[in-house]
């Protein structure tokens, strides 16, 4: 194995970087926190990053795309994931893209992919249902001229193309477009990343693609790792935010990060990424290189990218004390982050159960 | 460039250590000591030791990726454990970086073949965690060093013939800057050994008391007083190559696990089987670390692998114990070995009981403890990865 980024991916990483810092700053990311001014804050930012072809990063050169790999993808995620930006990057750019990539039509894929690559439509999918929890098997079957309703759907509100990944029975699955949906916010704790109920009535529903439910766990297998990355960057920037604050934060005489108790939290947050980055990174280059190993390395990362993000989040408000606890400071946006997350496309022990089913200990 | 799969270079390594060991491995008890020094020798005639150290000491000049691979291959086929490990990881690496060149050319290849195992002389009863409180003292008295003094802890002393130890020089100076670093043959008069009996019943490590031995300046390693310097470097060489060895110990220890587990007549119950899985993300995540931060290894983050891999072994080995559900404090085979006069504890451990969860369970407890303790660890991180002001 060897996880060094190449010169290309070293670049990509420092340009995402500076390109964050300056158009995604701290004041930016908190007017999201206000629903009146949400929405101009997010389209903001949309079309400097689709000018930098990020949407289009999973696509092909035919189709408009960057042509990159899911490793690739990760090294910007880690990035994007420190600046807490909005959810429309990884629903279009991640999801929708894969989705159609993996199941839609070669018709579907021209007719779509190079508009979602160019940032000319924002897209999103809708997969889970009241029931499913995160279970493919346990979808609601749609049949055919039905309607159909999607909770938990990112970024619905603002998407131009709403995508719809249906069971259609046994183990048959549909990508569809949603036209004419109707929209409910479901007020997710976070502001930064909006989640939706989409429902379409009967004959709204159109089908682009047809697959299997492999198909479908691998579409979200693959937003898993690069949500996984995305946890990644949230935390070591979290750890960043804390050090920085305990090093001149002084009681007692002396600096706070001076004391033990502090420094060995500091320390295991630290173990704590340092692990979540090399699963997140391995589990992008299997998902490159050895596609039929996707589930479980995406399974390893999201479980431990989950107990660390939440671990950072949680340090970083109790090492900053009392103003950690203030909507003022930013900790809570983290840690908000980090629960949505946690619950996105399997929690620890939905992941820890694929895990030991696939060593056969269930 | 990221990738998964071997460089071709590092395919053929694989495939020709992978060759050697199918052919060669044999199985030999831990405790049969002449039998480990034969494997050794094996190896080493073989070209499998020394790989990163240079080829002039008898060494092959290759990369920690290669030390890597070997180690995979090795633990793949159950290869017997290195009965010269602390001066195959600890002393060679550190003469090589500051030794003299004659005493890299007396000591290192004995080093290799076995012929001369090395302790540790670091810890003493009052300086463990806080080394820089050693009180040995070497007394210089014309071409010698007269030394006296308590070591603890030190593994293999009990047959060992040679002790890489660290003793203080100047008790007037700063006391990092009083220390100094040399080479001690335990055959010296005045040097004596007693086993220390462990939680597990063996003594694996020794108390080594050193009563006015004369010690060759010669064997003096770096300049008098650098040896604080000296030792630092053994330290963090120390754990760079444990936690490369034993993150490879980890992924057999967890294959194991997996082994028992699917053998048992009763299924696990449900959180049972998320331990077991919560433990092989855990165990992948520290493989993952140590081939993604190789480069780093050498540094402090060293410290970060070797906090993981102890609390995950200490987790893994009580995973291993609750299996057995009731049996769990049964101990299997001959139990705790017996204490006799006429031979050395360790050659009464009975093999059953060396390989079982009972034993592993026990002997983890030493691994938040060795070779650094974990509060020591999480400090050095913190001041010295994270950059927190020391208090």
């Amino acid at each position: 194995m060897d996880f060094s980024l190449s010169e290309e991916q070293v670049l990509l990483r420092d340009s995402a970087r500076e390109f964050l810092d300056t158009e995604w700053p701290v004041p930016e990311l908190r007017r999201m926190l206000d629903p009146a001014d949400a929405d101009s804050a997010a389209a903001g930012l949309w079309p400097k990053m689709a000018e930098l072809g990020w949407l289009g990063i999973l696509v092909t050169e035919d189709d408009g795309g960057l042509d990159l790999g899911m490793f690739d993808l990760a090294v910007l995620m880690e990035e994007t994931g420190r600046s807490l930006i909005p959810g429309d990057l990884h629903a279009g750019g991640v999801l929708a893209a894969t989705a159609i990539g993996t199941i839609g039509t070669a018709e579907a894929r021209q007719r779509y992919l190079s508009d979602i690559a160019e940032g000319l439509k924002k897209a999103t999918v809708g997969i889970y249902d009241q029931g499913s929890g995160w279970t493919p098997m346990l979808l609601e079957r749609r049949s055919e001229h039905a309607g159909a309703t999607k909770r938990y759907v990112p970024e619905a509100a603002g998407a131009d193309l709403i995508l719809f990944l249906s069971r259609t029975g046994g183990n048959a699955v549909e990508l569809a477009v949603a036209h004419e949906p109707a929209i409910t916010d479901l007020q997710s704790m976070d502001a930064t990343r909006r989640l939706y109920e989409v429902s379409c009535k009967p004959g709204m529903i159109e089908t682009i693609g047809t697959g299997t439910l492999g198909d479908l766990q691998a579409t979200v297998d693959r937003a898993t790792i690069a949500l996984s990355a995305e946890m990644v960057g949230t935390a070591a920037q979290v750890l960043d935010v804390t050090i920085e604050y305990v090093k001149n934060r002084k009681q007692f005489g002396r600096p706070v990060g001076s004391f033990q108790a502090v420094q060995h939290r500091a320390a295991d947050v630290l173990i704590g990424i340092e692990k979540g980055r090399s699963a997140a990174y391995y589990a992008a280059a299997v998902a490159d290189e050895q596609p039929e190993s996707l589930g479980r390395a995406a399974s390893m990362a999201k479980a431990a990218a989950n107990s660390m993000l939440v671990q950072a989040a949680q340090a970083g408000i109790q090492l900053h004390g009392g103003l950690g606890f203030t909507w003022e400071q930013d900790l809570h946006l983290y840690l908000k982050r980090a629960k949505a997350c946690e619950f996105t496309y399997g929690d620890t022990r939905w992941h820890l159960d694929r895990i030991a089913h696939g060593l056969g200990l269930s | 460039m990221a990738r998964l799969q071997d460089s071709p270079g590092e395919a053929t390594f694989r495939a020709r250590a992978r060759a050697w060991l199918e052919q060669h491995a044999v199985s030999v008890d831990k405790h049969d000591i002449d039998g480990l020094k034969a494997w050794q020798r094996k190896l080493y005639e073989a070209g499998w030791l020394g790989l990163t150290w240079p080829a002039e000491y008898g060494g092959q000049g290759l990369g920690f990726r290669e030390q890597a691979i070997y180690n995979e291959e090795a633990a793949r086929a159950k290869a017997p454990p290195s009965i010269n490990n602390i001066g195959l990881m600890i002393a060679g690496p550190a003469l090589i970086a500051i030794g003299s060149e004659d005493q890299k050319r007396r000591y290192l290849k004995p080093m290799l073949t076995a012929e001369e195992i090395w302790c540790q002389g670091f810890s003493e009863p009052n300086a463990g965690s806080d080394l820089a409180a050693l009180q040995t003292r070497a007394v210089s008295d014309g071409d010698d060093y007269v030394v006296t003094g308590q070591k603890i802890w030190t593994s293999n002393s009990l047959i060992a013939d040679y002790i890489w130890l660290l003793a203080r020089t100047d008790p007037d100076a700063p006391r990092h800057k009083g220390i100094t670093a040399m080479i001690v043959d335990m055959k010296s008069p005045g040097v004596t050994v007693k086993p220390l009996r462990q939680i597990t019943g063996e003594a694996e490590f020794g108390e080594v008391f050193l009563d006015d031995v004369r010690v060759p300046k010669a064997n003096r390693v770096g300049a008098e007083n650098d040896g604080w310097i000296a030792g630092m470097k053994t330290f963090t060489r120390e754990r760079a190559n444990i936690s490369i060895a034993l993150s490879v110990r980890l992924q057999q220890q967890f294959d194991r696990l997996l082994e028992a587990v699917r053998n048992r007549d009763v299924p696990l119950d449900p959180q049972q089987a998320r331990d077991v899985a919560q433990a092989y993300v855990d165990s992948q995540c520290l493989d993952q670390t140590c081939e993604r931060l190789a480069e780093r290894l050498f540094g402090f983050e060293s410290s970060v692998i070797k906090v993981a891999w102890a609390e995950m072994n200490q987790q893994l080995q009580e995973i291993g114990l609750s299996t057995l559900g009731p049996n769990a404090p049964l101990l299997p085979g001959t139990g705790f070995p017996l204490e006799s006069e006429a031979s050395p504890i360790r050659e009464h451990s009975g093999e059953e009981f060396g390989t079982s969860w009972q034993f592993g369970y026990l002997r983890a407890r030493a691994n938040t403890i060795e070779g650094g303790t974990s509060e020591i660890l999480r400090s050095v991180i913190a001041e010295r990865v994270l950059g927190l002001p020391r208090k």
